[in-house]
């Protein structure tokens, strides 16, 4: 991801849209999920997500807590929007894009192109856990098809 | 010498008294071979019904392994988190979670 970052996402060529995908077999997925988005009404959005992937194993509420704490957010507001699932809502309308998509596990990847009404058709799907030159074949294709 | 002849004798005299026991085989006989004509063409029926299923197969269309392959899909973002600049027209879309 770092590498696609400085590739493809910092040089304009491709923009990344991460989209929620909460398994039900997960327990923990869908509240670490939900506090992102909390994270994010305070501007922190990325921050969070970037905390929750690399702390795979501390998901559990009083963990979420600290993770909020430690990037220094105001935590009674943090707590409430948890505890309220105000954007569970939006989760799960990530989550049935991606049924529709055909998406029946994570991570799942699809390519496409931005239509004129702001949604992306995408033609390309690539499974998760794949090396990154797969990636960059992908991609690469994607843009000279587009020349 | 005599013992030798004794013996022939006795062994005739098995063989005419056991000679009842062929008419019992040759009923016998004509009961196996009803029941072999009865297997043979029972054999015949199941090579039928194997060059009809046989048949049938040759006929059906191959059927396609496992989920079709990806195709194309209209993806809304709007529940989305998204990275990178506005220019850009390819997008990458990642179904993930946490956990």
């Amino acid at each position: 991801m770092p590498q696609l970052e400085k590739d493809y996402i910092d040089t304009g060529k491709m923009k990344y849209v991460f989209m929620d995908f909460p398994l039900p077999m997960h327990a923990q997925a869908m509240k670490a999920s939900e506090a992102a988005w909390c994270a994010g009404d305070q501007g922190k959005f990325w921050e969070m997500h970037d905390r929750l992937f690399a702390n795979q194993n501390a998901l559990a509420p009083e963990a979420l807590l600290k993770h909020a704490e430690v990037l220094g957010l105001d935590a009674a507001q943090f707590k409430q929007c948890l505890d309220s699932g105000k954007h569970a809502a939006q989760i799960k309308a990530a989550m049935a894009e991606g049924q529709k998509a055909g998406i029946t596990g994570t991570p799942a990847f699809l390519l496409g192109f931005v239509e004129a009404d702001g949604r992306v058709k995408a033609t390309k799907k690539i499974p998760g856990a794949v090396p990154y030159a797969t990636f960059k074949a992908a991609i690469d294709e994607m843009l000279s098809s587009k020349k | 010498m005599k013992k030798l002849a004794a013996l022939s004798v006795f062994v005739i005299l098995t063989l005419f008294f056991t000679q009842p026991g062929f008419g019992q085989t040759s009923e016998e006989l004509k009961s196996l071979r009803e029941e072999i004509k009865a297997l043979k063409q029972g054999q015949t029926a199941i090579q039928k019904d194997l060059q009809e299923i046989k048949n049938l197969l040759q006929t059906r269309p191959a059927q396609p392994q496992g989920p079709p392959p990806f195709k194309e899909a209209v993806v809304s973002i709007d529940a989305g988190h998204v990275k990178g600049r506005r220019e850009a027209k390819l997008v990458m879309i990642d179904f993930s979670e946490y956990q």
